[in-house]
């Protein structure tokens, strides 16, 4: 190596930082360039000296047991929050479970009793309006999928008895 | 390390105090003199550091962790800590990392002091605070350009050409002082 490096390419080897300069090379170059070794050497001292107040400071009493206290405040009202929402989808879980028990109801009772194609189209018409009212509510997109799903396969077979009647 | 910490950061997101106290001995050294080298006054970096300490509590859900370096929690919450220290160094309308001015180094006036660590603190004191930050966060905290960038909201450049800037400022100030070096 005949040419110096740069600052910045002497900075990064200091530092260990990805340097598009080879390493090998600057090591050769350091054993036999005092400028260079001169520059790296007085990184390293100001970094020591540096170094001598990593921990000039430390948190005072006071302060520490105020932050946990109002660390502790804080951390209650997330657990409480995460309470509510919990008893919020168990409450939500318990609607949905009561409509797809309404709505087999509804199959097992009344739309069998239905004869005219007509009528049964009505129905499901009714069973999809109460549905998609609920959904738009308040419940959450998994929820709405599983009545989804019921109120789909209340529907197929609908359209199955419809078939089978016409 | 990075495990510990994400199980801690998943546990205090379910509001869980002993995750929270384990968290806070981790990085309460650290913090608190990060802190101090910025602001230089003990009183507001016991400040601004408990209210860090709060809003990581309040932002928690919006950390994630990605898998890389640049978003290590340490540098989350040391990037919280930076950004409440600079709005406050700002209500003094101190120019921060938009630029990096060159310091002129004239005769030191500090207080005479025996011990050797508080003078050398005394003497940091003297750099500008984005020099010192970027000296505090590379040679104390260990962290990279790319973790110090994303600390301080700026580029890597920026953050290497501070670090250059803060050892010649730093290392003539200390031979001004007649500390050799």
């Amino acid at each position: 190596m005949t040419n110096h490096p740069s600052l910045k390419q002497l900075q990064d080897f200091f530092e260990n930082e990805k340097s598009n300069f080879d390493n090998d090379q600057l090591k050769k170059h350091l054993s036999g360039c005092d400028k260079c070794s001169v520059i790296l050497s007085e990184m390293a001292k100001v970094d020591i000296l540096f170094s001598k107040t990593k921990e000039t400071v430390e948190v005072t009493e006071l302060v520490k047991n105020e932050t946990l206290s109002k660390a502790n405040t804080l951390l209650s009202q997330i657990r409480s929050a995460k309470n509510e929402k919990v008893e919020r989808k168990e409450k939500r879980i318990e609607k949905v479970t009561n409509v797809i028990t309404d709505i087999n109801e509804i199959r097992r009772n009344a739309l069998n009793e239905l004869k005219l194609p007509v009528l049964q189209a009505a129905a499901a018409m009714l069973v999809l309006g109460v549905v998609t009212e609920y959904s738009r509510t308040s419940i959450e997109t998994e929820e709405y999928k599983i009545l989804n799903d019921e109120v789909t396969v209340v529907y197929s077979e609908l359209q199955g008895d419809m078939n089978e009647d016409n | 390390m990075m495990t510990v910490m994400n199980e801690l950061v998943k546990r205090l997101k379910e509001g869980e105090e002993e995750a929270f106290a384990l968290i806070y001995s981790h990085l309460e050294t650290p913090l608190i003199n990060h802190l101090f080298k910025m602001l230089g006054s003990i009183e507001k970096a016991q400040e601004i550091f408990q209210e860090t300490m709060l809003t990581l509590i309040k932002k928690i859900n919006h950390y994630n962790y990605r898998g890389d370096l640049n978003n290590s929690f340490k540098a989350w919450v040391f990037r919280i800590g930076t950004n409440l220290a600079i709005d406050e160094i700002r209500k003094k309308k101190e120019v921060l990392f938009e630029h990096i001015p060159d310091v002129e180094v004239t005769e030191v006036n500090t207080v005479e002091v025996n011990d050797t660590k508080n003078r050398i603190n005394e003497l940091i004191m003297l750099l500008p605070v984005v020099q010192r930050t970027f000296l505090n966060l590379k040679v104390n905290e260990e962290l990279s350009h790319n973790e110090i960038a994303a600390i301080c909201s700026c580029n890597i450049n920026t953050v290497k050409q501070g670090l250059f800037r803060a050892r010649k400022t730093l290392k003539d100030i200390l031979i001004n002082e007649g500390i050799s070096i």
